[in-house]
């Protein structure tokens, strides 16, 4: 008797286990993965999408999806792409209309690149953020940034380099294949997290087209709560990561008697402080330094003790200029993209008025940064 | 009988299923209204209760709650029997219902939610009517298998450069605000775990556990990490608008090198054993309980002479799982029944057949209106409504836990009295 319940315990758990493989209800031949989504913003009439109702003319998107076909080896670079693209008045409705123009079903569970146009990121993102959250197969560890010119074009560049399709995008935007420090990799739960929060505005990184099958990352947008106020270059992002990050690799360079030397970071390290200055202005303190290699100098002096020294002190002063250049002209744009009204929050106890103090001190911010670069190595030559 | 290992599992597993019943929301939606203070004070109160109860109960080596109230009158026993019943049902069902919804938010939005249900109605009711050892057994299994991925998460979460500390301070600078009583209610679910030995202690044949300073030290952990993480990762004001916190931050963790990149998954798996468990583990106390009622009856028509009334009990049960077998039911009836009971079963077959028939037949009795009743919840509860009765079940639930403390000590006095 119990042999026999224990053997149909046992067969009763093999027949679950065929229920295991499952796709649920719909085979990977009959799906279409999305890898990258698009959307622009449309100004001209014309295209008008076929659902969406003619009354809201000024609010029309354009929704571009890069779909996949599975299908054999990956390793090959056979990979197809197809890139689809229908212009509504929400961004919902063309997803809907777009799913009449593929003959598989849209599977957004792989979408991990999430581009806004640069036209629509100077409108109004909002509609387009809360989608991506709202939806719950669109993953909040998912890359968002803006592209230039049009999401659709940049959603459209394949590189040599890529062997499945929209892959470079997700290499570069989450920093897991090129390690440039140019890019300011955001997720989109970071990007809705900014969006929301007191204290602390959003920023996202800027894909440009080349060439027809370059791209290139490293810029910065600056958003407020709705749009995008202010663009950050490449070297101004690279300040942004070095304040942001720990450990960034990168390399800068520093002129010493005329001689270029280019020194490589091996550790970083960045932090700031508020502090209360005598006439009550609010001073914010960065404290940044590194550990460095010397990479080259182009005088090829053999370099000595006391060259690493000045050299060192010579790039600390060149930090501190530049960092501050750098803070002076984000607050100058009147945004807080390294959330220095939430640490003011966060150290301030008197809760009610902390946010009104905040608006107050804001406008008359000083900046002070204290800089220590030790290039410590010459590399393998003296 | 089993170690007192056992009470840490009944513990742990109430404090980390608190993320399924709402206690994050209770606690988000209080954050600049002294959520972080009703955590401290909960953390006493919580473990304050809790020690009382254990060393209350260790009072009653091997009995439940219907024997400990045996000495009260019926009328008194009754009642409270029936609303500690309710409760652990409420308890169960929330968890139960909460967890199809999430289901179908996050795995599979197409499957109707009936069907979901279903799915784990058929588990527990087959689960909970189970032995008391056998579901202590199951849940140091699953506690066993879940704790190091809840763990791995945790680390994975903490660690994260991305987790805003400056968010987490913002709502620690609101510690000095008077906290409310939602709070309190929602933080003190976590210590909730040792309410279960009002049935369980029926295994324990001792109940004197060391370390209990753990639990206040892990309590308080527990709850900080619950609270103050989510924070971390959608901001002060952000928090507010996840519906479940802790399943977004699941999302928002990376883990490249780990089974799958997205942790939402495991978490997901994770919380659903771990939600079952609970969900059994309630149910069969509540099935229990109100089981009793009958019981006593039985007792007084059949008027056996011999055994102590928890080995009456422990017996009953066990021996109605095995005569299930017979209906049409369960093929997972337990494997781990006592070979006495079976033998005891054999040798007055003939008196005890047709009694293990209708206490079987009498489980589901009490079974289907717990059944239909949570089948009627998960269809006619939509999100919002879901969250209120979940809140509702929070703050109902702590005066439920005094009044059981109460009577309890109520109940040790009058036997200390008597003797």
């Amino acid at each position: 008797m119990r042999k026999c319940l224990n053997l149909m315990l046992v067969i009763l758990l093999f027949m679950l286990s065929l229920l295991l493989a499952g796709c649920q209800f719909k085979d990977v031949d009959r799906r279409a993965f999305v890898l990258g989504l698009a959307v622009d913003s449309v100004e001209k009439k014309e295209g008008q999408g076929e659902g969406g109702g003619g009354g809201s003319k000024k609010h029309l998107v354009q929704v571009s999806l890069k779909l996949a076909i599975p299908e054999g080896d990956p390793t090959k670079r056979s990979q197809e792409a197809i890139i689809v693209s229908q212009i509504s008045n929400s961004i919902p409705e063309a997803v809907r209309l777009l799913k009449s123009k593929v003959d598989k079903e849209l599977d957004f569970s792989h979408c991990k690149t999430l581009l806004f146009g640069e036209g629509y990121a100077k409108t109004d993102i909002r509609e387009m953020s809360d989608w991506i959250a709202r939806r719950r197969d669109i993953q909040l560890i998912g890359h968002v940034a803006v592209a230039r010119p049009t999401a659709k074009e940049v959603l459209g560049v394949r590189m040599i380099s890529e062997r499945v399709p929209a892959y470079a995008l997700i290499l570069s935007l989450g920093k897991e294949g090129t390690e440039s420090p140019f890019i300011v990799s955001i997720y989109s739960y970071n990007f809705r997290r900014h969006l929301s929060e007191i204290g602390a505005d959003p920023i996202l990184p800027l894909v440009e087209k080349e060439e027809e099958d370059v791209l290139v990352i490293n810029k910065a947008m600056l958003f407020d709560k709705q749009r995008v106020r202010a663009e950050l270059t490449a070297n101004e992002a690279r300040l942004y990561n070095l304040l942001k990050t720990q450990g960034l690799r990168t390399s800068f360079n520093v002129e010493l008697d005329d001689n270029i030397y280019t020194y490589n970071m091996e550790t970083t390290r960045a932090k700031f402080k508020l502090l209360k200055s005598e006439e009550g202005k609010m001073i914010v303190q960065y404290k940044v330094g590194g550990r460095a290699v010397l990479e080259d100098n182009s005088k090829s002096v053999t370099t000595t003790g006391p060259i690493l020294e000045q050299v060192s002190k010579a790039a600390s002063k060149q930090w501190e200029k530049e960092i501050k250049q750098f803070l002076v002209k984000i607050h100058g744009t009147g945004l807080d993209p390294l959330g220095w009204g939430l640490r003011y929050r966060a150290i301030s106890w008197n809760n009610e008025t902390e946010e009104e103090e905040w608006r107050k001190l804001y406008p008359n911010l000083e900046f002070s940064v204290k800089a220590d670069v030790r290039i410590q190595y010459s590399g393998m030559i003296r | 009988m089993v170690k007192e290992r056992y009470y840490y599992y009944l513990y742990l597993i109430n404090a980390l299923i608190n993320i399924i019943n709402f206690v994050p929301r209770v606690l988000t939606g209080n954050r600049f209204e002294g959520a972080l203070m009703s955590i401290f004070v909960s953390v006493v109160i919580g473990s304050t209760l809790l020690i009382i109860f254990t060393k209350l109960i260790s009072r009653f080596p091997g009995e439940g709650l219907p024997q400990i109230y045996a000495d009260f009158p019926r009328v008194v026993s009754i009642p409270l029997l029936s609303i500690f019943a309710i409760l652990w049902y409420v308890s169960g069902a929330v968890t139960l219902v909460s967890f199809v919804d999430i289901t179908l938010r996050y795995i599979s939005p197409d499957l109707s939610p009936l069907y979901a249900i279903i799915g784990y109605l058929v588990l527990v009711t087959l689960c909970s009517r189970l032995t008391t050892e056998s579901i202590l057994y199951a849940l140091e299994i699953t506690i066993i298998i879940n704790v190091p991925l809840v763990t791995y998460i945790l680390i994975k979460a903490l660690f994260n450069p991305y987790l805003s500390w400056d968010a987490v301070m913002e709502v620690i600078t609101h510690l000095w605000t008077m906290p409310k009583y939602s709070s309190i209610a929602g933080a003190t679910f976590i210590f909730t775990g040792y309410v279960n030995l009002a049935i369980f202690n029926r295994a324990f044949h001792s109940m004197k556990p060391r370390h209990l300073w753990l639990i206040p030290v892990s309590g308080l952990m527990i709850l900080l990490i619950t609270f103050l993480v989510p924070i971390g990762y959608h901001g002060t004001i952000g928090v507010e608008h996840q519906v479940y916190s802790w399943f977004s931050t699941a999302d928002s963790i990376r883990s490249e090198f780990f089974v799958v990149e997205r942790v939402l998954f495991i978490f997901y798996f994770t919380y659903l054993s771990l939600s079952l468990v609970t969900a059994v583990i309630h149910w069969h106390i509540a099935l229990e309980l109100i089981k009793s009622f009958f019981e006593k009856k039985d007792k007084k028509k059949s008027n056996p002479s011999s055994g102590s009334s928890s080995m009456n009990s422990s017996s009953s049960s066990s021996s109605s799982s095995n005569s299930s077998d017979s209906s049409n039911s369960t093929k997972s009836s337990n494997s781990s029944k006592s070979n006495k009971s079976n033998k005891s079963n054999k040798s007055n077959k003939s008196n005890k057949s047709s009694r293990d028939r209708t206490t079987s037949n009498r489980d589901w009795w009490i079974l289907a209106p717990m059944v239909l009743a949570t089948l009627g919840m998960g269809i006619f509860l939509d999100q919002i409504k879901l969250e209120l009765v979940g809140q509702w079940f929070l703050y109902v639930r702590l005066p439920g836990e005094l009044l059981l403390v109460a009577s309890v000590f109520a109940a040790y006095w009058r036997r200390k009295k008597r003797a």
